[in-house]
């Protein structure tokens, strides 16, 4: 957290509304995304007695197995969904973007994650055979659920995420996670300042996990509901049935979804940051291979290796470096804790000395030098590697000298390149960062791991621990 | 002498606490003071006893707890499945886990047959201490397996009831403590807070066992430091048992029980003539008032808000209020915190950021928030609630 953030808070609170982190939307947004909007019973993890799903406020479907701890009515209700979000998100429909997902928080999200896993390995053959399209949905849900931890990825936006890399707010990281909260501490209403906007809207659930209150309210409906189906499970018997259990989700859904588009609508208005493209295009490569491999009808990959997650981690490491490398780059605002940090220096080129030659190992190199009139004083080191932003994947310039002059002070790099790059100019006003875009140096692992590193097969198997006659009461 | 000294203190304590409903101390609450030792409001309740749960009730700082029944529901079912066939399901996962003979092991129930009131308790507790005395003299009809075995223990001068979800032991093996949790265990892993949370109660509840072995003669160690969790496997609710090593959590647990006689000291300081928990407490009064008296003696006795209190404190609320109302920097957190040592506002923060003249102890951190304010100022306008409603105008 740097210095930036800290006056921020302060500037928050002083105005009592949250600051822009940020002048740029830095999440690739699609023009109809699916929103999705779920919630449990009680602690019961690996179902859902609600999915609310729809491309807009006035556009939402909703799926109420009535009891969902029964494994019949709970996948029927989400057959349903599965049907409707596979056919989408594959393309059969005709989507004319590829897809994108948004939910209201992390709840959400573990909540996905789980299903997924309960759905992804059901057998579709045996003595209760799983219908296809629900393990295809499991499948896909363990993809988003994997995605969403690659740093600056937007195949699944959550918005409590995207709200708070994109605001600061005095709310603490707990208060933040509501996202009415989060939505109240931007917007105040007429009259009341963030905290106080904060501090009532706190009290609204969205969900997954429900209150006590709303627990105790439907309660009764869940207990008369198998009271008049008896041990049934046809829909022609429990859908007439189930009326009241539909009414009671459908409010507590609805006190997140006109949110949840309210959001979305206010982050999309603030213009598009440069490097969100390609990131969204990784994305989309990465959804691509994931629906061939799906269409090949492969399973999920359950082996897992030492020399897989070195690779893996590594391509987080990088994908996190590119988010943060990209977002300076791109917001002037994103760039000042670089500065702060002496990580970057800005000024105006006062000299540009393309003919400069250096003693090579050899013969005598060209070596193009770059001098900056900077206002601050210059606290780099010398010998540090910074990138021009206007050349971030380009090769690096290393400080050479910062002295006084006058009032400013003159810092002189070095390209280290004698190439015909494109390079500032005298009279513009430059930055120089550690932040680059150049590939990193490629992982280079054994083809045969030592024994240390040998791991045995772990696979996945089903966890539906059987149809348990006595069911759960 | 020490004795009456610790009288006059309970007797304060007791008044302060006057009717406001009573909490004692299980190993929530333990943990719950070990968790803010900085705040001297929490101390001082917990040394009299007083459920901050229940304190501001009914006021507009009220904090929801409270479980939702189908949750509470789950939890007791996976109870009940354990307790099936002479707790043939636990004995089953002592076979295959820690290697028990199964064949003719015994479960007592000490759940069943006790009243639930402080003599009950008590009797738990004692007849606790004669299964465990028998566990160790090794004697032949000693029991394999306690369900709900209590630990009673004083704490902060006054006697405390620990009740384990299970105690297993088998001659010849270490005794293990137990804890029944209704959070699945999926492919071997279990959600990591969880875990953390069950594992440190469990840790107490290894202590308060070394603590009763010794007592009956045996040698503390017998008290194994592993814990066992039982949790429902995948989706149902067939249970599953981990052996949890517990070194760290039991140094912890250790260090939370030295300092909870240390709590009661806080009354020495307190001047006479405070409003009580009981006036805070009471609902026939008026909210305002009850309000009031709060805030008179947090004033006396001092806080210590963190973001963190919010998910465990009944006062949380009360006291994010002040800290707002004060603008500490500890109202958004740690993080925050350990930007600003010194600066006790944030409103101050604003000013030095502004470029307001720092006293030497605010010299480099106002160098560091000028400057930032002074390259954000370049690149944005702070936003302000007047821009954010022309805006809004704009666009409907």
């Amino acid at each position: 957290m740097s210095y930036l953030w800290a006056a921020q808070v302060a500037e928050a609170r002083r105005a009592g509304c949250a600051q822009r982190s940020a002048l740029l939307r830095h999440r690739y947004l699609t023009e109809r995304p699916l929103g999705m909007v779920m919630w449990q019973l009680g602690a019961e993890p690996f179902t859902a007695a609600a999915v609310a799903w729809g491309f807009g406020p006035e556009q939402r479907e909703i799926a109420v197995p009535g009891e969902p701890r029964d494994r019949e009515l709970s996948f029927r209700a989400l057959t349903g969904v599965a049907r409707s979000f596979n056919a989408w998100f594959e393309g059969a429909t005709g989507r004319d973007q590829p897809p994108q997902i948004v939910i209201p928080n992390r709840g959400n999200l573990r909540l996905l994650d789980r299903l997924g896993r309960r759905l992804a390995y059901l057998p579709t053959d045996g003595e209760t055979p799983a219908d296809p399209e629900l393990v295809r949905f499991g499948i896909h849900l363990r993809f988003l659920a994997e995605r969403v931890l690659y740093p600056g990825q937007q195949l699944v936006v959550a918005l409590t995420e995207l709200l708070s890399t994109h605001w600061i707010t005095e709310l603490s990281e707990l208060e933040g996670q509501s996202l009415p909260a989060l939505d109240a501490a931007i917007d105040p209403p007429e009259h009341l300042t963030a905290h106080e906007a904060a501090r009532s809207a706190e009290g609204v659930e969205i969900g997954p996990l429900p209150s006590r209150e709303d627990d105790e309210r439907v309660d009764p409906l869940v207990a008369a509901f198998n009271r008049r189906r008896g041990r049934r499970a046809e829909e022609s018997v429990v859908a007439p049935l189930r009326s009241e259990i539909e009414q009671h989700y459908l409010q507590l859904v609805d006190r997140g979804w006109v949110l949840l588009w309210r959001c979305l609508a206010r982050e999309r208005a603030y213009h598009e940051a440069p490097g969100v493209a390609r990131r969204w295009q990784e994305d989309v490569d990465a959804l691509e291979r994931h629906l061939d491999w799906v269409n090949e009808g492969g399973r999920y990959r359950t082996r897992h290796t030492h020399a897989r997650a070195a690779r893996t981690m590594r391509r987080w490491e990088d994908a996190q470096r590119l988010l943060e490398a990209e977002e300076a780059i791109d917001d002037p605002l994103r760039m000042i804790p670089a500065l702060l940090a002496n990580d970057a220096v800005q000024g105006r080129v006062v000299d540009v000395d393309l003919a400069h030659r250096e003693q090579g190992p050899k013969r005598s190199v060209r070596r193009p030098l770059v001098t900056l009139a900077c206002e601050e004083r210059c606290l780099m080191p010398i010998g540090k590697q910074l990138w021009w932003t206007g050349t971030p994947a380009a090769k690096h310039y290393t400080v050479l000298t910062v002295v006084p002059a006058g009032a400013a002070w003159h810092v002189t790099l070095r390209h280290e390149t004698s190439y015909a790059h494109p390079r500032p100019e005298v009279g513009e006003d430059v930055t120089f960062s550690i932040h680059h875009t150049s590939a990193s140096l490629p992982i280079m692992l054994p083809d045969n791991p030592p024994w240390t590193h040998r791991k045995q097969e772990v696979a996945m198997d089903a966890i539906e621990e059987g149809q348990d006659a006595r069911g759960w009461e | 002498m020490a004795n009456g000294d610790s009288d006059a203190k309970a007797v304060r304590l007791r008044a302060l606490a006057a009717d406001a409903r009573e909490r004692r101390p299980d190993v929530r609450a333990l943990a719950r003071f070990a968790a803010n030792a900085e705040c001297n409001m929490a101390s001082l309740g917990f040394a009299a006893r007083v459920d901050f749960d229940r304190l501001l009730e009914k006021t507009t700082f009220e904090v929801p707890f409270g479980q939702s029944p189908f949750a509470f529901r789950r939890g007791k079912t996976f109870e009940e499945r354990l307790r099936e066939d002479g707790y043939a399901p636990v004995f089953t996962l002592l076979r295959e886990q820690l290697g028990y003979d199964v064949g003719g092991a015994r479960a007592v129930n000490l759940r069943k047959g006790f009243q639930l009131s402080r003599e009950g308790m008590e009797k738990r507790a004692a007849a606790t201490e004669e299964h465990v005395r028998r566990i160790v003299a090794g004697a032949s009809d000693a029991p394999n397996l306690l369900d709900g075995a209590v630990f009673a223990r004083d704490i902060a001068g006054f006697r405390a009831f620990f009740e384990a979800d299970a105690v297993a032991a088998q001659f010849g093996k270490p005794i293990h403590t137990g804890e029944v949790k209704s959070f699945p265990t999926v492919d071997g892993q279990a959600d990591p807070e969880k875990v953390g949370a069950a594992m440190s109660q469990a840790a107490m509840y290894v202590l308060l066992l070394r603590e009763l072995v010794e007592r009956v003669g045996g040698d503390r160690e017998l008290a194994s430091p592993e814990a066992l969790l039982i949790t429902p496997r995948n989706t149902g609710l067939q249970p599953t048992m981990t052996v949890k090593p517990l070194r760290r959590e039991i140094d912890r647990a250790g260090r939370i029980l030295l300092a909870a006689p240390s709590a009661r000291d806080i009354v020495d300081s307190l001047p006479d003539g405070l409003p009580t928990f009981g006036t805070i407490a009471n609902l026939r009064r008026d909210e305002v008032e009850r309000i009031d008296a709060l805030t008179e003696l947090v004033d006396r006795v001092g806080t210590s808000y963190r973001p963190e209190c919010l998910a465990s404190c009944g006062m949380a609320k009360f006291c994010r209020e002040r800290t707002q109302a004060c603008g500490a920097p500890s109202r958004v957190g740690g993080n925050l915190l350990r930007l600003l040592p010194g600066i006790d506002s944030l409103d101050r923060a604003a000013k030095l950021a502004e470029g307001a003249t720092p006293a030497d102890d605010e010299t480099p951190v106002a160098e560091q928030l000028a400057r930032a304010a002074r390259l954000r100022s370049k690149v944005a306008p702070v936003r302000t609630l007047d821009d954010k409603r022309h805006r809004m105008r704009a666009t409907s």
